[in-house]
């Protein structure tokens, strides 16, 4: 009988983001938008959509996250009937990774779906940036590695972990409310206030904002510059010639097309990452909680956590980002100290990180199994923390 | 009897969908307030990033450049006396308009 126990290729991963799913072993991948798109002409309902769909009709959004927490579980379980299948989940596990510290109400019921309307055999609730500490251990080619400190920034919010030895320091954990999709809606804003109406596309204007902006190095000098020094143009996509917008110079553009004009929210837009004050959000920016929370270790300790500095996650890929953040980090921290900050390249880096973890030995302790549920049910089973 | 201008395979919009959409908010602020009743050292609100030491910059509010100083009256940013003079003479609705830009949604007095 083919058990997850010895089979390598029954322990999936189901990696479920606010932005993104992707879902799979060591052979395939599977990979869609956590939505779902009403067309309001034909009343069809879209499950499974993908990035080649386009917005030609008019179309209304429904997503079962609120602000990184999963609160509705039936339009979740509509988008998850697409690609998983009881039956072929019998001998199977799954490892599903969670944000730190999510609500009590959103676990226990993920338990109660798992085990009675999928069948799955085995679950396994795991941290996710602990995922991220194992994608490093593959990079670096080690069994164990002492001080990380990992800064991901993603879709909801960014969190920066420092783990000890395989274990998360639960007083150095830090949240800053700031992620991708506010970043969209306020160039979503900015655009519909004097151009164009765009506020039913958030799928176009977050392709505009991977297209064009980026982060400046000294913020305060680039506003000084004159008007036409960052401009440049975005030609919208009309669904009869061309499906896709394109980017365009002050030199190539004509007089009668349907354009964008971006200026200066190039900059600014990528700015809002680093000081959330410029929009009335009382926090602080990444490198004042590194050292924040860096204080609530031991002084000679906190040297060694400088040392080793990951980065990731789908912000860090505006250009630009990673040299301001190592430079700020460098120039506040003591002389004593030898910086070290890298960049995982990787955009499924937390995907990768359980294809690791599921083949290692922490993985049969981590697991609840189908018989442990049924005797005792989910309040002895509350033994964790994420 | 069957037209010819009716689409044959329009699905009616569910009444579910509408009301789900409001209490989408409410099922997260419900969640919010539970986790401050059970009372542990580390939970899902006590991870935030506490509000920042440094002074924050401020902007005209017309205009967009750098602001040092505030109109008392009507609580709005300036940088210029050109604009101060235009702040100080337009009507009450167009000063509320250009706080509700900025996210403060408070009446003005006088």
């Amino acid at each position: 009988m083919d058990n997850w126990r010895q089979n390598n290729q029954r322990r999936f991963v189901l990696d479920n983001g606010s932005y993104q799913i992707r879902y799979g072993n060591d052979v395939q991948k599977h990979k869609q938008l956590n939505l779902i798109a009403h067309l309001k002409k034909t009343g069809q309902m879209i499950y499974d959509f993908d990035t080649l769909f386009d917005e030609s009709q008019v179309m209304t959004y429904y997503k079962p996250h609120v602000r990184g927490v999963l609160v509705d579980f039936d339009k979740q379980i509509n988008i998850w009937d697409k690609f998983l299948n009881p039956k072929l989940l019998k001998d199977c596990s799954i490892t599903y990774p969670f944000q730190p510290f999510t609500p009590d109400q959103v676990v226990n019921k993920l338990f109660d779906v798992m085990f009675e309307y999928y069948n799955v055999d085995a679950f396994c609730p795991i941290n996710a940036q602990k995922m991220l500490y194992y994608n490093v251990l593959a990079r670096e080619g080690l069994q164990r590695k002492q001080f990380t400190y990992i800064i991901d920034t993603s879709h909801s919010a960014t969190y920066l972990v420092p783990i000890f030895d395989g274990e998360i320091m639960y007083s150095g954990l830090r949240r800053i409310d700031i992620g991708g999709r506010l970043l969209t809606n306020q160039l979503k804003e900015n655009i519909s206030f004097k151009q164009f109406d765009l506020k039913n596309y958030f799928l176009l204007s977050s392709k505009i904002k991977e297209l064009l902006c980026f982060v400046s190095m000294n913020y305060f000098q680039d506003m000084k510059k004159p008007k036409n020094f960052f401009r440049k143009y975005y030609i919208l996509p009309d669904f009869e010639i061309r499906r896709e917008g394109y980017a365009v110079d002050l030199l190539n553009v004509g007089f009668l097309d349907e354009k964008l004009i971006l200026d200066k929210e190039r900059i600014t837009i990528p700015e809002i990452l680093f000081h959330p004050t410029e929009i009335g959000l009382a926090q602080k920016g990444p490198t004042e909680t590194f050292f924040d929370s860096l204080s609530t270790m031991h002084k000679d300790l906190q040297g060694y956590f400088a040392e080793n500095v990951y980065l990731s996650g789908g912000n860090s890929f505006f250009s630009s980002f990673y040299e301001r953040l190592s430079n700020e980090i460098r120039q506040n921290s003591s002389q004593d100290w030898n910086v070290n900050v890298t960049h995982l390249d990787d955009i499924d880096s937390v995907f990768q990180g359980t294809l690791n973890f599921n083949r290692s030995n922490e993985f049969q302790n981590a697991c609840f199994t189908k018989a442990e549920y049924l005797e005792k049910g989910f309040d002895n089973i509350k033994q964790y923390i994420i | 009897m069957s037209y010819s201008f009716k689409n044959s395979s329009w699905q009616a919009r569910k009444k579910e969908l509408k009301s789900r959409r409001q209490s989408q908010s409410r099922k997260f602020n419900n969640i919010k307030a539970q986790v401050q009743i059970n009372n542990s050292a580390f939970n899902y609100l006590s991870i935030e990033a506490p509000p920042s030491l440094k002074p924050a910059k401020r902007y005209c509010d017309v205009t967009g450049f750098e602001a040092k100083y505030k109109d008392p009256v009507t609580q709005l940013y300036y940088c210029d006396a050109i604009v101060f003079n235009y702040i100080r003479n337009c009507p009450k609705a167009t000063a509320e308009a250009y706080l509700n830009i900025r996210g403060c949604t408070q009446k003005l007095i006088s």
